[in-house]
């Protein structure tokens, strides 16, 4: 009876784990996602303060975000989004309109990337 | 290096837990569904253990998983005769009254020589002797003799003298 006790709590506990996981992604990544989009966006108007304001709370948020993330997704895709900061962070400070602008699409499209898989559908269990 | 290490470290308590949890029995009494779970395991532990970019969890969330479903489907299959002949079948009698039941040494795919061997093994080499031979559902076959064919006891050698055993 003690090791169904337990093997409940371990349920219960991957429950919340889950739960804990896909919603702390969900809102993160969609976040990221859309403050790509106003980069995007901005950086087509040359707008370069906002894109440059934006992109410092990004960084912030990212340096927390990454810690989590590598916990939960394969450690390649989270360096990938990081070599992308790094690379947005140097083309917005030398205002490159067209390299911002690729760079931000790319992110804008692995954080909904890694938002669409860890929701629990078809398509990512087969 | 030292990542390596500490997965390592990790993952090996995570593993030990996880069979102290599962219970005692030996690699060769394990029912169908357990030594799937054990096969499963050690090789969702080996994974994470080298690959570094893998997070631990990966390795971790479904050896748990793996281990909470086995043991409830075994407190299921404690509490219910149904589930457990689904999970861990049926024993089947492949040998009755010295004869060799062929229908149910087929549906185990079970050829003569390889119950011959097994009643050698199991100190039984005439067939002729054996009363019944049942193929357990851990895969071990159990053999009943036939009267005479048992070795004496001493509860034998008390009812020829007819005096009673202390």
């Amino acid at each position: 009876m003690k090791s169904v006790v337990a093997s409940v709590i371990i349920l219960v506990f991957i429950f919340g784990l889950m739960f804990f996981s896909s919603s702390y992604v969900n809102s993160t990544a969609n976040d990221m996602a859309s403050s790509m989009e106003t980069i995007l966006t901005s950086a087509e108007e040359e707008n370069w303060e906002t894109v440059n304001g934006i992109n410092n709370e990004n960084i912030e948020k990212w340096h927390k975000i990454s810690k989590v993330y590598n916990c939960i997704f394969h450690h390649d895709e989270v360096d990938k989004i990081s070599i992308y900061m790094e690379e947005i962070d140097k083309y917005i400070k030398t205002q490159e309109k067209t390299d911002t602008m690729a760079a931000a699409a790319s992110l804008r499209f692995l954080f909904e990337h890694l938002s669409k898989k860890d929701q629990a559908s078809w398509e990512n269990i087969i | 290096m030292i990542i390596v290490f500490l997965r390592t470290i990790i993952l090996y308590l995570t593993v030990i837990v996880a069979m102290r949890i599962m219970g005692k029995r030996q690699i060769g009494d394990l029912q169908p569904s357990e030594m799937v779970v054990t096969i499963m395991i050690s090789e969702l532990a080996s994974i994470p253990m080298q690959a570094t970019g893998t997070p631990l969890v990966a390795g971790i969330i479904p050896i748990l998983t793996l281990i909470a479903a086995e043991v409830l489907l075994s407190y299921f299959t404690l509490k219910n005769k149904t589930i457990r002949d689904v999970v861990s079948g049926t024993p089947s009698i492949v040998v009755q009254d010295g004869k060799m039941n062929f229908e149910e040494m087929k549906k185990l795919r079970m050829n003569e020589d390889d119950l011959l061997e097994e009643l050698r093994l199991g100190n039984c080499p005439n067939i002729q002797d054996v009363k019944y031979a049942i193929t357990e559902t851990n895969g071990h076959l159990s053999i009943i003799l036939k009267e005479g064919a048992q070795p004496i006891t001493a509860k034998d050698l008390s009812k020829k003298k007819g005096g009673k055993l202390k």
